[in-house]
């Protein structure tokens, strides 16, 4: 089991070095010159030869990469070129709201998503399974940024239930934590429940008509525990699987939902990143967006060890 | 000859096909006494698998489905049974065995969880206890080692120690009735025996009426004390072994008998075949179903034929039963 | 036993007959088809449909609702709401085809690449499409216009770099499959070049699979333009989209609460659109692709 985690693990590594050097790249695709891109056409002498020193333009280029790569290693992407912080500040206290957020919009997939696909699934071909299949079908389709605008609309404009803007840590107020995340945990979440129910209905439509289940059935199992123990467990993989690659939808979705609620989380960060052209900071958030989706992929990759069996055997 | 166990009466078994619901199984009657073997035989295609399921309930419904009959388990009638009362029959006092071992194992849990867990379904048992039995259970149907073993997953065994697993599940509360659906088709020829003998011993030590589907008539001749050949969804003769098999009384048997290949010819890899083919579903004659392929048939035979006693525990379904003499096992 | 026997030849009409057949069977498939017509159509002909300029303000009438002048209202600066989703229509449409020929540009040739000669070209471009895979195509996306700058056809082209790994996938996949083929040896041995062999087996065979993954990821650019026009980092003004009217129409969320609805819907109709024809073309090809 350590074996299979640590090569897993390993196996990063290359992709990781990939993005870097993606990221890295960045800097070279504007077209022109970087520091006067930056900094505007009317910015002084003296100010393009501090980006440009910041940026590390006056250095060869393998040199330059490999400094950068050894700072970012280290977790330092350098200074805002917009605001006069450290990069690494910037996300580290943008990284709680979006990780909260995520995690928000996981549970509302979950919680959504699988037990829609288990009913669904159990009976395939019936007036249930259509329902639901063409509610998820819906669902996929539905723009996030429009979901939230609806459920602002009349959640929050219209009847005052949510608030419609704003942000407190769950470590400040957990109620209110909780009450702010309410409308954009849907929004969020709503498109890979929909997923989740999809991929969970086909899983379980599957094992349901497996040769073991009918054992089960024939040796007087009760029908409950058919469901929640043996066609869960079978149809694991694919649910998680697929709640896993929920990560860069998650992601992605959030950068507009945060922009939508006023939420200071690393989306909000880069948006106003784009829009001024710091570099660095979107540097730095690429970086560590891609390290939360290889980890991500990597927490699904063991878990399969320990839903199957001959998995951790081989 | 103990009581009776099982009863199947006047049975019949609808099916959708392309064609429109047509019957798969019509009219037919069996008796399980306790104690003994009875096997079940037939090409595939007969009938004899959806009547197995049929027994406990497993039909695929809306697919297939049972149109009329009764199935008494002791006074108990399991065909009027709600979901309810039939889980808390299935496994306790009627369980089958299936033809796929490889596959008839969830592969995500041990063996000792799979028993444990048909075991608390029809006792409070704590799970220490059930574990404690599995493993006793595994050691019953031949499984070394088994207090090791009882914590492996079933991909860790071979199809043989598989079946052995699913008979120790089968049996675990005791049922009357087994039902075996062709244990040993997908097995090695040497293994066969073996699970065919452990489930004899089944019967003959613990009292349980065992129903054994097969299409392997040498199957039947070694293992079961009665036998049922079906053809085309009916029962067309039936007996103890002996008398069937050395004096058939229908020309299906006949043939059945002769299509088993001899040592030599089975050398040289002739295998004989019956000429024709089973009619389809929704072209069955109205007489008798296997006059098309029967060397004996005369004008008499497409009158709807019925299934007639003929002596103590025989019955056949040919109306010349009393004139033709057939030829069965060891007769020249 | 009665059964027909065919007397004389018999002529089996082509795949793609077989397949538009099929096709035409399926009823979303078709309805989705049609939406896709209309849609385009509204947008070729948009002189013709628009009621008002799009552009024309009229600071008296802001904000205003449906009425038979206006049949979707007004924006917040007076202008017809119907007039500026007719003629938004166009860039919607055309911004996705931008990202889907950008993957495909990139994906294909790599991937025939990848899946016929195998080896260290083949590892090497899987793992480069493994690592963009990795990143979610928004940051992808809005990384490259924070450094070429905001404009639909550099937002479309980093959208579409995000696609390319997709096509790559699909068409390496199919490489990889027919080239175990035996008749690939043997026309080897006859003496065909990799060129020749790539025509006349591979390409024939990685069209359906490329086909259906095309629509789908249309469908998908529909959504990227949208949320990167909704962000104000795609389309600039004065173009409009479909994206950027639903941004307007949530600016306005206070004042006039009906106006993202039009945009909201249109989006949602055209993503459904798509998936449902790739939907429905990978139910009528499937078969074609299983007989080889």
């Amino acid at each position: 089991m350590l074996t299979y985690s640590a090569k897993r693990l390993i196996g990063l590594l290359p992709l990781l070095a990939l993005i870097s050097l993606g990221a890295f790249v960045l800097t070279y695709l504007t077209p022109g010159d970087a520091a006067i891109v930056i900094a505007g056409e009317s910015a002084s002498p003296e100010r393009l030869s501090e980006i440009r020193e910041q940026l590390g333009l006056d250095q060869p280029l393998i040199e330059q990469f490999f400094r950068w790569l050894g700072n970012a290693v280290r977790g330092d992407f350098g200074r805002s070129l917009v605001i006069d912080r450290d990069v690494s500040e910037l996300i580290s206290a943008r990284l709680g709201p979006t990780v909260s957020l995520v995690l928000a919009g996981m549970t509302v997939a979950a919680l959504i998503g699988i037990p829609a696909g288990l009913v669904a699934g159990r009976r395939p071909g019936t007036l249930v399974d259509r329902g639901v299949t063409f509610i998820a079908t819906l669902g996929i389709a539905i723009p996030s940024f429009w979901l939230a605008t609806i459920l602002i609309s009349t959640f929050a404009v219209q009847h005052r239930i949510f608030p419609a803007i704003g942000y407190v840590s769950p470590f400040d107020d957990p109620v209110a934590w909780m009450h702010r995340m309410v409308l954009p945990a849907i929004a969020i979440g709503a498109a890979s429940a929909a997923e989740v129910a999809r991929q969970t209905r086909s899983a379980v439509s599957d094992v349901v008509q497996l040769d073991h289940v009918r054992t089960s059935r024939s040796l007087g199992v009760t029908d409950r525990r058919i469901m929640w123990k043996h066609v869960l467990k079978n149809a694991a993989i694919p649910i998680v699987t697929v709640l896993g690659l929920q990560i860069g939808r998650l992601l992605a979705s959030g950068v507009v939902i945060e922009l939508m609620f006023g939420i200071p989380g690393l989306g909000s960060l880069a948006v106003n990143s784009v829009g001024a052209r710091d570099i660095p900071t979107i540097q730095g958030i690429v970086v560590v967006v891609a390290l939360f989706v290889l980890l991500t992929n990597l927490v699904v990759d063991l878990s399969y060890a320990v839903l199957n069996p001959k998995v951790r055997y081989q | 000859m103990g009581d009776v166990a099982l009863e199947l009466d006047r049975i019949t078994i609808s099916a959708a096909t392309e064609h429109g619901r047509l019957l798969v199984v019509d009219d037919l009657s069996l008796t399980l006494d306790r104690g003994s073997i009875t096997g079940l035989v037939g090409e595939s295609g007969s009938g004899k698998t959806v009547t197995a399921l049929a027994a406990t309930r497993l039909l695929p419904e809306p697919t297939l489905r049972l149109e009329s009959g009764s199935i008494r388990l002791g006074t108990a009638s399991l065909e009027t049974m709600d979901a309810h009362e039939l889980r808390a029959v299935r496994g306790a006092r009627i369980a089958m065995v299936f033809q796929e071992p490889m596959t008839s194992l969830d592969p995500v849990f041990s063996v000792a969880s799979l028993i444990s867990e048909v075991l608390r379904s029809h006792a409070p048992i704590t799970r220490r206890a059930a574990r404690q039995e599995a493993i006793r259970l595994l050691n019953q149907v031949g499984i070394a080692d088994a207090a090791q073993r009882v914590d492996q997953y079933p991909f860790q065994f071979s199809g043989g120690m598989r079946q052995r697993i699913l008979i120790a599940m089968a049996m675990a509360c005791e049922p009357e009735v087994l039902i075996a659906d062709e244990p040993t088709t997908a097995l090695d020829v040497t293994v066969q025996a073996q699970i065919l003998e452990l489930i004899r011993s089944i019967a003959v030590d613990r009292g349980v009426a065992v129903l054994l589907v097969t299409h392997d008539l040498a199957v039947v001749s070694e293992f079961c004390d009665q036998v049922a050949v079906m053809y085309a969804g009916q029962i067309v003769e039936t007996g103890s072994t002996l008398d069937v098999l050395t004096a058939p009384a229908h020309p299906y048997t006949a043939a059945l008998v002769a299509s088993v290949p001899s040592a030599t010819q089975r050398r040289v890899g002739l295998v004989p075949t019956i000429d024709g083919t089973v009619p389809a579903l929704h072209e069955m004659p109205t007489g008798c179903r296997f006059a098309p392929r029967c060397r004996h048939a005369t004008e008499r035979c497409t009158e709807p034929v019925a299934l007639q006693a003929a002596g103590v525990g025989r019955s056949n379904r040919c109306v010349r039963s009393d004139e033709l003499t057939l030829v069965g096992v060891g007769r020249p | 036993m009665t059964r027909t026997i065919a007397v004389g030849p018999t002529r089996t009409p082509g795949p793609i007959k077989r397949f538009a057949r099929r096709f035409a069977r399926q009823p979303i498939a078709m309805f989705a088809v049609g939406l896709l017509v209309v849609l385009t159509l509204m947008a070729v002909l948009a002189p013709l449909i628009a009621t008002h300029d799009p552009a024309l303000q009229n600071l008296r009438a802001r904000n205003q609702g449906p009425s038979s002048g206006h049949w979707f209202g007004t924006d917040d600066i007076g202008r017809d709401l119907f007039s500026r989703m007719v003629y938004g229509a166009r860039t919607t449409l055309l911004a996705p085809v931008i990202a889907v020929t950008v993957g495909m540009v990139l994906g294909v040739p790599t991937g025939l690449l990848a899946g016929f000669k195998r080896g260290p070209i083949d590892a090497v471009l899987g793992r480069v499409a493994d690592a963009l895979l990795a990143l979610p195509g928004l940051i992808v996306a809005m990384a490259i216009v924070a450094v070429r700058g905001p404009s639909m056809v550099n937002a479309m082209m980093a959208v579409g770099l995000n696609f390319a790994p997709r096509f790559f996938r699909v068409v390496r996949g199919t490489a990889l499959a027919i080239r175990e083929e035996t008749f690939i040896d043997a026309s080897r041995i006859a003496g065909a070049s990799d060129t020749r062999l790539i025509r006349s087996h591979v390409l024939p065979n990685i069209a359906p699979p490329l086909i259906v993954q095309a629509t789908i990821m249309l469908g998908v650019g529909v959504l990227a333009e949208a949320a990167l026009s909704f962000l104000g980092v795609g389309v600039q003004p004065p173009q409009a989209t479909w994206g950027v009217l639903l941004r307007r129409g949530f600016d306005n969320l206070s004042e006039a609460r009906y106006q993202s609805i039009p945009p909201g819907i249109a989006i949602t109709v055209l993503i459904l659109a798509f998936q449902w024809v790739g939907d429905g073309l990978r139910d009528s090809l499937g078969r074609e692709v299983r007989r080889g």
